[in-house]
């Protein structure tokens, strides 16, 4: 990959992954839903994860299942604001860049 | 490396964070693993990264939360190449160039010295001639200027001593006096000649050597750009 994801883009990703699942979603398939489409190392999620739940964009809850804890993050309302926000930020972002870059209007 | 010893190293590594940040993101790669079905002995594949890259990446975004956090990725995924071609063929041939000489430029540049040393060998030289000359003359000034107040406070006292010889013998009081005064004024002028010459030395000689030197540091700037 070529261009760089910066910290704004790849919260809005995990934000995007997570809210597909009603119930929320946990570490290992976000990190699998990520890589399907971006080439990102588990180093890279996991401070994701942790600072989008510090702001209050996720939250966690646990659940036991095979007899072993499996934390699953939720997105929150600020969470989904916030995600409301970049959608329209990239909306813009992304038709201008292509415009610009491909000549598309 | 197995899970095990990737866990204690982790937790060695995050020494410097505080406990409950420590402990939940031990839990996340613990519950990590699991999913993904790595025992305690298994071999941690690489994709998770070491314990000190994953140790890294969380300091610097408890740091910073708003670190490019894919930076260190990019260079891993992108060869450095490409980004080195367009450079290269964007901002063309400043900075980057003279600093970091490539072998045949620098074989260009030594041969180019040679074949136009009779131009700036004789630059040189005449340089050289010139500072060698201001060198001599400085000193020549020097020593002139030491043997006049030598021979002043050597005639001054001799003088002087006149004087008091025509005053012993008593033969000429008036101008035996003038005689002193005279050979002590000469004198005096010689000393005050003296002080001048070592100031002279102390705050002239280093300064004319520092001109000279910085005279030669731009001629041959120059001629190393041309």
């Amino acid at each position: 990959m070529t261009f760089t994801t910066g910290a704004a883009l790849l919260d809005a990703i995990v934000l995007a992954v997570v809210s597909k699942e009603k119930d929320g979603s946990y570490g290992y398939k976000i990190t699998q839903d990520v890589k399907m489409v971006l080439d990102v190392s588990e180093s890279t999620l996991y401070p994701v994860l942790r600072r989008l739940q510090k702001d209050e964009c996720l939250s966690t809850y646990d659940v036991q299942c095979d007899g072993r804890n499996r934390r699953y993050y939720k997105v929150t309302e600020r969470g989904n604001a916030q995600l409301n926000l970049y959608k329209s930020e990239w909306k813009d972002y992304s038709s201008k860049i292509s415009s610009l870059l491909l000549g598309k209007e | 490396m197995n899970r095990k010893e990737f866990m204690e190293r982790l937790e060695k590594q995050l020494y410097d964070v505080s406990d409950a940040e420590r402990q939940e993101a031990l839990e996340y790669y613990a519950g990590y693993m699991d999913e993904a079905g790595i025992g305690e002995d298994d071999e941690v594949p690489d994709s998770i990264g070491t314990p000190e890259k994953v140790a890294k990446e969380l300091k610097r975004s408890i740091l910073n939360p708003d670190t490019d956090f894919m930076a260190d990725e990019k260079v891993n995924i992108n060869p450095p190449l490409k980004k080195d071609n367009i450079k290269s063929s964007y901002s063309g041939t400043t900075h980057k160039k003279k600093l970091n000489m490539s072998g045949t430029e620098l074989a260009i540049v030594i041969i180019a010295a040679i074949l136009t040393l009779p131009i700036w060998g004789s630059i040189l030289i005449a340089v050289g001639a010139t500072a060698f000359g201001l060198f001599i003359a400085a000193i020549a000034v020097v020593f002139s200027l030491a043997v006049t107040a030598f021979v002043l406070i050597v005639v001054g006292l001799w003088v002087g001593g006149v004087g008091i010889g025509a005053l012993i013998t008593g033969s000429a009081l008036g101008s035996g006096l003038c005689t002193i005064a005279a050979g002590l004024m000469v004198a005096a002028a010689g000393i005050v000649f003296t002080v001048g010459i070592i100031n002279f030395i102390v705050v002239f000689i280093p300064w004319i050597f520092r001109g000279i030197g910085r005279l030669i540091r731009r001629i041959t700037g120059k001629g190393g750009k041309a």
